[in-house]
C-alpha cells in the first residue's frame, strides 16, 4: 500500500529524501550538544579554563545553528513534498470520478466520495508529513543517543535495553486495551450527531407529537454512552504517562548511583553525568515519539485503503466507441431488465425494470407514466444509457447502445433529471459547459437567448449581469422553478436527437409548463420526445404513452385506447381528472 | 468561564482541589530532580571521597528518598489524570445535554432564523473546543504555571545571576517564536480558506456528477478543479512549511540558551562569583529546558484558551435563546376539533403580512380543504393552529375556547400533522410510528400501519417492521416514508388532522389508497387539507381558496365550479383537456 501510495509523490521525490536526510543532520548536531555540555564541565570549569569554557560554549551555538538550518530547510522541503503529494492524490481521484458511470457513483456514494477526496486525502497528507520528518527524526534521535551513551557512559546503555522494550510494550498494549471503548466512543458520537441532525430538521414532527422528553432522553443515552467509554478509555490510558515518568526517573536514578561510584573512583566526571541524563531523556523522548508516530500511521493505513480503493476503481472507456448515425434514431427495448444492485452480492435481487420491449421511432412523441417506484425513472436513465441494461438489449439506431461512443452519445440524447442540478459560476458557463468550440459556433448568444425563451426562462436577462449572473453554490440563489427552466434551456441548446423529461417540470406551474411543451413541438419538430411524468395532462397528448406498473409494461397506446385497455392507466386518470371524463 | 463552574456541583469542586493539588505536586518534581542532582555533585559525591571512597550509604540513602518521590509524583499524575477524565467528561456530558434539551424546547421561529449548519456546529465544533480545554489546556496550564513558578523561586535562590540569563534569553526566544507563530497563524488561514473552495467544489461536483455527465461537461470540471486544487498546493506548502519550522527553531534556540546559561555559569564559577557550583550549573541546565517549554507552551495556550472562550460563548448563547413559552393552563380533554378562525391576521415580519382578516369554520367530522397557489399563506395558517407561531391580531378557538388558554402540549396532541417534509428518524419502523403517541401498543402501531397501506410493504421488508429507517439505505422509498408519516399521525389519534400537502411526494395511485384509509379512519375526525392536487380535494366538504394571505372563495367544489371564479380557473389549468 505503500508503495502504491508512493506513486503519488511524482514531481516531489526530491524534496521526499531531502527533507529525510536533513532531519537525520538536524539531530546529528542536536545530539552533540550534551556531549561539548559535558567536556565545557568537564575541561573548562572543573579545569579552570576561561578559555575553554568560551570555545566550548562557542561551538554548542555554531551547533544548534547547523541543525536549525538543517531543520529549517528539511522543515521546508517536506511541507512542499506533502502539499504536492496530496494535491496529486487529490488530482488523480477527481480525474478518476470525472470517468464514474452512474453505476459506480452508486456504488461509492456521493458523500463517501467528498469524505475520500477532502478529510481522508488531508489526514494522509498529515501521515506523509510525519512519516518524512519524524519517521525519520525518532529512530536517528534513539540511534545517536544510544551511541553517544555507549560512548560516554559504556555498560550503563543496558539499562535501557531493559526499560525501553517495558516501556514500549506497556504503553502499545494499553493503547491496545483502549483501542475497542474508543471505537465505541466514536459509534457513540455518531449516533449523537445524527440524533441533533435529525432533531433539527424534523423539529416541526418532534413539537407536534409533544416529543421533546421523550428526545432528550433518548439523547441523554447516547451522552451517557460517551460518558461511560471515554472515561473508561481515558482511566485506563491515564497510567500511560506516569508509568514513563516512572521509567525514566528510574533510569536517572540508576545512572546516578553508578555514576557516583565511577566519579569516586575516578574514572567518570560530573559533566559527563549531565550528558547520561540528557542523553537519556533524549532516548525516551525519542521512544515517545515513535509510538505517536506509529499508532497514527496505523490508522491511516485505513484511510489509504479508502482513498486507494476509489483510484483503483476499474471504469469503463466509452469514448472511442461507434460513430452515431444521424438519421436513423429508432430507440429500442428488447426485453430489458435493471437491476441497482448487480454490482453487490446482491442481497436485493429485485429488479428495478424487468422484460421491458417498446420500440420509439425517430421523432416520435412519447408519454411515460406510471405509480412511484415503478421504474420510470430507471427507464430514462437506461434511454440515456446512464445504466447498462443488466439483461436484455437497448438498440439506439439499429446499433447497440453500449457500443456506440459516449461523447456522440451524450450530445444527441439528453436527459432533464429530476433534481435540478446547477453549479457555481454565471448562468453562461451552465448552459455551454460541455459544449466543444465547434459546437458553441459564432451564433452563441444568439441561441443561448432562444433555448432561454423556449425554456420560458427570460428571466435570467433580468438578472444582475444576465448570463453573467453568479449562482452560488448548486444554484441556491435561484428558485426551485427557475433552476429547472434553466436546466431544460441547457438541455435544448445541444439540439439534440432525443430528448427525455424526467419528471422536470415538478416546480413549474401548469400554464408555464404547457407553454415550454407548445415551444417544444415548434422548435423540435423531428426530435423524440419522451416525457415521464406521474401527472396524466403531461402525458396525454402524446403520441403513444408507456404505462409502467411494478417495473414492468402494463400497455402502450394512445391514452384515449389505455382508458379501455390499462387498468392502472384507467385508475389514474379517474384520480386525476375524475370520473366525469370518462 | 464563571458560567461553566455552575455546571460543578460540590463533589466536583472538591476533586477539582485534589486535581490543582495533585498537578503542583507532580510539577514541582522537576524541581526535586535538578536539587538531587546539584545535592548529588556537590555534596554527596565530594563526601564520599572526602571519606576515603568506601561508604556510600549517604548516596544510597538519597537515591532511595529520590525514588519514593518519583513514584509519589507519578501516583499524584495517576490521581489527577483520572480524575479530571471523570470531571471532565461529566462536565460536558451535561453541557450537551442541556444543550439538545433546550434546543428542543426553543421557538420553531430560532429554527427559521438559523442556519442549519450553524446549531449543528455549535454541538459539534463549540463542544469539542470545551472538551479539549477541560481535558487538556486546563490541566497543562496549570502544570505549567506551578512548573515555572517553581523553577524561577529555585533558579533564584541558587543563582540570581544566571537567572537574569536565562530570562534575558528567554525573551529573545519568545519574540522570535511570536513572529513565526504570527506567521504561522496567516499562512494557516490562507490554506483554510483555499481548503474551503476546494472542498466547496468537490462536493458540489460530486453531487452533480450525474448531471455533469449528461452533459460531458467534465473537461471544465476538471479545469477548475485543477485550478483549485493548484491554490491550495500553494497554501498547504508554506503552512506546513512554517508550521515545521516551529519545532527545529525553538528546539535549538533552546540549545543556544544552553550554551549562555553553561558559557556564563562557568565563567563564573572559575572566577568564583557567586558562589556557583558545577552542581549549581547541572541543575541549571536540567531545570532550563523544563522552564523554557514550559513558558513557550503557555504562550500558545492563549490561542486555545481565547478560542475555548470563543466556544462556550456561542453554546451559551443558545442556552440563552428564549425557550418557546407556554402560558397555557387549561388541559384540553376529549376534544372535538372544532376550529375557528375569528379576523386572524398574521406576519413573520412586520409589514409583510402573510394572512389578513382570515375567518373561517371547521365543523367537527367535516373534511375542509386550502387551495391557492404557493406563498398564499396555506402553511402558514396550519400552523397557526398548533401554536409553532402566535396570532398578530385576532384569534383561534379551539372547542370554542381560545387556543392560547391550553396547554401546548394538549394542543398539539390534539391536532395531527403530517408535514410536507417527511422527517423520519434513524430507528425501526415500529418506533417511528409509535413517535406519534408513546403509549401505543404495538398492536395498535400495526393497525395503524395497515390503515394506512404501510402493512404491505413493511411485512415485505427483510426485518418487517424491526427494519431500522436510515437515510437511503433501509429499502424504504420516498413515497413509503410518506405513509409511514401518516402511520405516525394515525396512531397519535388527533381529534383534528392537519394534512401539509402531504401526499405531494406520493404517487397518485398510492394517494388513491391513502385517501381512502383516510376516509375510513377521519369518519368522526376532523380534518383540515392543504393540496396542490385539487383532485384529492374534491370530495371535501369545504373548500378555501386562499390568495394572497386573504380568503376569495369558499364553498364545495361543484358550487365553486359553477361561480367560474378563482377556482374554477385553477381546476381547468390544472387539468385542461389537450384535445
Amino acid at each position: 500500500m505503500l508503495k502504491r501510495l508512493y506513486k503519488y509523490s511524482e514531481g516531489y521525490k526530491r524534496e521526499t529524501y531531502l527533507a529525510s536526510i536533513l532531519v537525520v543532520l538536524e539531530i546529528f548536531f542536536d545530539v552533540l550538544i550534551p556531549y561539548i555540555i559535558a567536556r565545557l564541565i568537564d575541561d573548562g570549569v572543573t579545569g579552570g579554563s576561561v578559555r575553554l569554557v568560551h570555545i566550548y560554549g562557542a561551538l554548542i551555538i555554531a551547533a544548534s545553528v547547523v541543525s536549525l538550518v538543517f531543520g529549517a530547510f528539511s522543515a521546508k522541503c517536506a511541507g512542499k513534498a506533502s502539499a504536492g503529494f496530496a494535491a496529486n492524490l487529490r488530482a488523480a481521484m477527481y480525474e478518476k470520478i470525472l470517468h464514474f458511470s452512474y453505476r459506480d457513483i452508486d456504488e461509492f456514494s456521493a458523500s463517501s466520495i467528498v469524505t475520500r477526496m477532502t478529510t481522508d486525502t488531508n489526514n494522509l497528507r498529515n501521515s506523509y508529513l510525519m512519516l518524512v520528518r519524524i519517521a525519520f527524526r525518532a529512530p536517528s534521535m534513539f540511534i545517536f543517543s544510544v551511541a553517544m551513551v555507549i560512548a560516554v557512559g559504556g555498560k550503563i546503555v543496558l539499562i535501557y535495553c531493559v526499560l525501553i522494550p517495558l516501556l514500549v510494550a506497556v504503553v502499545l498494549s494499553l493503547m491496545k486495551a483502549t483501542r475497542e471503548k474508543y471505537k465505541k466512543v466514536y459509534a457513540a458520537y455518531d449516533k449523537i450527531n445524527l440524533k441533533i441532525a435529525e432533531n433539527l430538521r424534523g423539529i416541526r414532527v418532534v413539537k407536534s407529537f409533544a416529543a421533546e422528553d421523550r428526545e432528550s432522553k433518548k439523547f441523554e443515552e447516547s451522552t451517557q454512552e460517551v460518558y461511560d467509554n471515554f472515561t473508561s478509555a481515558e482511566k485506563l490510558l491515564a497510567f500511560s504517562f506516569p508509568f514513563m515518568q516512572i521509567t525514566v526517573n528510574t533510569s536517572l536514578i540508576i545512572i546516578s548511583w553508578i555514576a557516583s561510584h565511577w566519579i569516586v573512583a575516578g574514572t567518570f566526571t560530573p559533566g559527563e553525568l549531565t550528558s547520561l541524563i540528557s542523553y537519556s531523556m533524549q532516548i525516551f523522548m525519542s521512544a515517545r515519539l515513535f509510538i505517536t508516530v506509529s499508532s497514527s500511521i496505523a490508522q491511516s493505513q485505513e484511510t489509504a485503503r479508502r482513498c486507494l480503493e476509489l483510484i483503483d476503481h476499474e471504469v469503463e472507456d466509452k469514448s472511442n466507441g461507434d460513430s452515431f448515425d444521424e438519421k436513423n434514431y429508432d430507440l429500442k427495448f428488447d426485453d430489458v431488465s435493471f437491476n441497482y444492485f448487480a454490482y453487490k452480492d446482491a442481497t436485493d435481487s429485485s429488479n428495478a425494470i424487468s422484460n421491458v420491449s417498446f420500440n420509439i421511432k425517430s421523432g416520435e412523441t412519447i408519454g411515460v407514466i406510471g405509480p412511484t417506484g415503478c421504474g420510470k425513472s430507471t427507464l430514462a436513465l437506461l434511454m440515456a444509457n446512464l445504466y447498462e441494461a443488466t439483461d436484455g438489449k437497448v438498440t439506439l439506431g439499429g446499433k447497440d447502445i453500449n457500443g456506440i461512443s459516449s461523447t456522440d452519445l451524450r450530445h444527441n440524447v439528453v436527459v432533464v433529471l429530476q433534481q435540478s442540478i446547477l453549479f457555481s459560476g454565471t448562468v453562461r458557463d451552465n448552459l455551454v459547459n460541455g459544449l466543444s468550440k465547434a459546437e458553441q459556433g459564432e451564433d452563441l448568444d444568439e441561441r443561448i437567448k432562444t433555448a432561454l425563451t423556449l425554456a420560458k426562462a427570460e428571466f435570467v436577462y433580468e438578472l444582475e449581469g444576465g448570463l453573467d449572473y453568479d449562482l452560488s453554490q448548486s444554484g441556491t440563489n435561484l428558485s426551485g422553478g427557475q433552476r429547472q427552466r434553466i436546466c431544460i434551456a441547457r438541455a435544448l441548446l445541444r439540439n439534440p436527437k432525443i430528448i427525455i423529461f424526467d419528471d422536470s417540470t415538478s416546480a413549474i406551474d401548469a400554464m408555464t409548463e404547457k407553454a415550454i411543451r407548445e415551444n417544444l413541438h415548434k422548435s423540435l419538430p423531428d426530435a423524440t420526445k419522451i416525457f415521464i411524468s406521474q401527472r396524466i395532462a403531461s402525458v396525454k397528448g402524446c403520441d403513444r404513452i408507456i404505462v409502467l406498473d411494478n417495473g414492468t409494461v402494463d400497455a402502450i397506446g394512445e391514452s384515449k385506447e389505455l382508458l379501455n385497455t390499462s387498468k392502472v392507466y384507467a385508475d389514474i386518470y379517474s384520480t386525476q381528472i375524475g370520473g366525469a371524463a370518462i | 468561564m464563571k458560567r461553566l463552574f455552575s455546571y460543578f456541583d460540590k463533589r466536583h469542586i472538591l476533586r477539582l482541589t485534589v486535581v490543582v493539588i495533585c498537578i503542583t505536586l507532580n510539577s514541582l518534581v522537576t524541581v526535586a530532580a535538578s536539587l538531587f542532582l546539584k545535592a548529588l555533585v556537590d555534596k554527596y559525591i565530594p563526601a564520599v571521597i572526602s571519606s576515603g571512597g568506601t561508604d556510600f550509604h549517604g548516596i544510597l540513602v538519597i537515591c532511595i528518598q529520590m525514588m519514593g518521590v518519583y513514584l509519589f509524583s507519578a501516583l499524584c499524575a495517576l490521581t489527577y489524570n483520572r480524575l479530571m477524565v471523570d470531571i471532565s467528561q461529566t462536565i460536558i456530558k451535561r453541557v450537551r445535554n442541556d444543550m439538545f434539551h433546550h434546543l428542543q424546547r426553543l421557538p420553531i421561529k430560532y429554527f427559521d432564523q438559523n442556519e442549519y449548519g450553524d446549531i449543528m456546529s455549535k454541538f459539534t465544533n463549540d463542544a469539542v473546543t470545551l472538551e479539549d480545554f477541560l481535558t487538556r489546556t486546563f490541566p497543562d496550564a496549570v502544570s505549567f504555571i506551578i512548573t515555572i513558578t517553581g523553577v524561577l523561586i529555585t533558579m533564584l535562590f541558587l543563582s540570581p545571576l544566571v537567572t537574569g540569563v536565562v530570562l534575558l534569553s528567554l525573551v529573545g526566544i519568545l519574540l522570535s517564536t511570536r513572529f513565526l507563530g504570527k506567521k504561522n497563524k496567516q499562512n494557516f488561514m490562507r490554506q483554510q480558506k483555499t481548503m474551503g473552495a476546494l472542498n466547496g467544489f468537490t462536493e458540489e461536483s460530486v453531487e452533480g456528477l450525474k448531471t455533469i455527465k449528461v452533459f460531458s461537461s467534465e473537461k471544465e470540471n476538471e479545469q477548475s478543479f485543477d485550478k483549485l486544487n493548484n491554490n491550495l498546493y500553494g497554501t498547504t506548502k508554506k503552512a506546513s512549511s512554517y508550521a515545521n519550522m516551529m519545532m527545529p527553531i525553538t528546539g535549538n534556540l533552546g540549545n543556544v540558551q544552553y550554551a549562555l546559561i553553561a558559557i556564563f555559569g562557568g565563567v563564573l564559577a572559575i572566577k568564583g562569583i557567586g558562589g556557583l557550583t558545577i552542581g549549581i550549573i547541572a541543575a541549571f541546565l536540567q531545570m532550563n529546558k523544563s522552564f523554557t517549554s514550559s513558558i513557550s507552551q503557555l504562550a500558545n495556550m492563549v490561542n486555545a484558551i481565547s478560542q475555548a472562550k470563543a466556544g462556550m460563548g456561542r453554546i451559551f448563547n443558545l442556552l440563552d435563546e428564549e425557550e418557546e413559552t407556554d402560558e397555557g393552563t387549561l388541559v384540553l380533554e376529549n376534544p372535538k376539533g372544532h376550529i375557528e378562525f375569528k379576523n386572524v391576521s398574521f406576519s413573520y415580519v412586520e409589514g409583510t403580512p402573510i394572512l389578513k382578516e382570515v375567518s373561517f369554520e371547521i365543523k367537527p367530522g367535516t373534511k375542509v380543504a386550502l387551495v391557492g397557489s404557493t406563498g398564499a399563506g396555506k402553511t402558514t395558517l396550519a400552523s397557526l393552529i398548533g401554536r409553532f407561531y402566535d396570532v398578530d391580531e385576532g384569534e383561534i378557538l379551539f372547542d370554542g375556547v381560545n387556543i392560547k388558554e391550553y396547554t401546548k402540549e394538549s394542543l398539539r396532541l390534539a391536532a395531527g400533522v403530517v408535514l410536507q417534509d417527511v422527517n423520519l428518524f434513524t430507528e425501526s419502523l415500529l418506533e417511528n410510528i409509535r413517535f406519534g403517541n408513546r403509549e401505543a401498543t404495538d398492536e395498535q402501531c400495526i393497525s395503524a400501519a395497515k390503515a394506512t397501506n404501510v402493512d404491505a410493504f413493511a411485512t415485505k421488508l427483510s426485518d418487517g417492521y424491526a427494519t431500522v429507517i436510515t437515510g437511503n439505505l433501509s429499502g424504504v422509498s420516498g413515497g413509503q416514508r410518506q405513509l409511514i408519516s401518516i402511520a405516525r399521525a394515525e396512531v397519535a389519534e388527533p381529534a383534528l388532522m392537519i394534512l401539509d400537502e402531504a401526499t405531494s411526494s406520493v404517487d397518485t395511485r398510492t394517494e388513491l389508497l391513502i385517501n381512502e384509509s383516510l376516509d375510513t379512519v377521519m369518519d368522526d375526525r376532523t380534518s383540515l387539507v392543504i393540496a396542490h392536487r385539487l383532485s384529492t380535494i374534491r370530495n371535501a366538504d369545504n373548500i378555501i381558496v386562499l390568495e394572497n394571505g386573504e380568503i376569495v372563495e369558499t364553498g364545495n367544489h361543484d358550487e365553486l365550479m359553477n361561480k367560474k371564479g378563482r377556482y374554477n380557473e385553477l381546476y381547468t389549468l390544472a387539468f385542461e383537456n389537450d384535445n
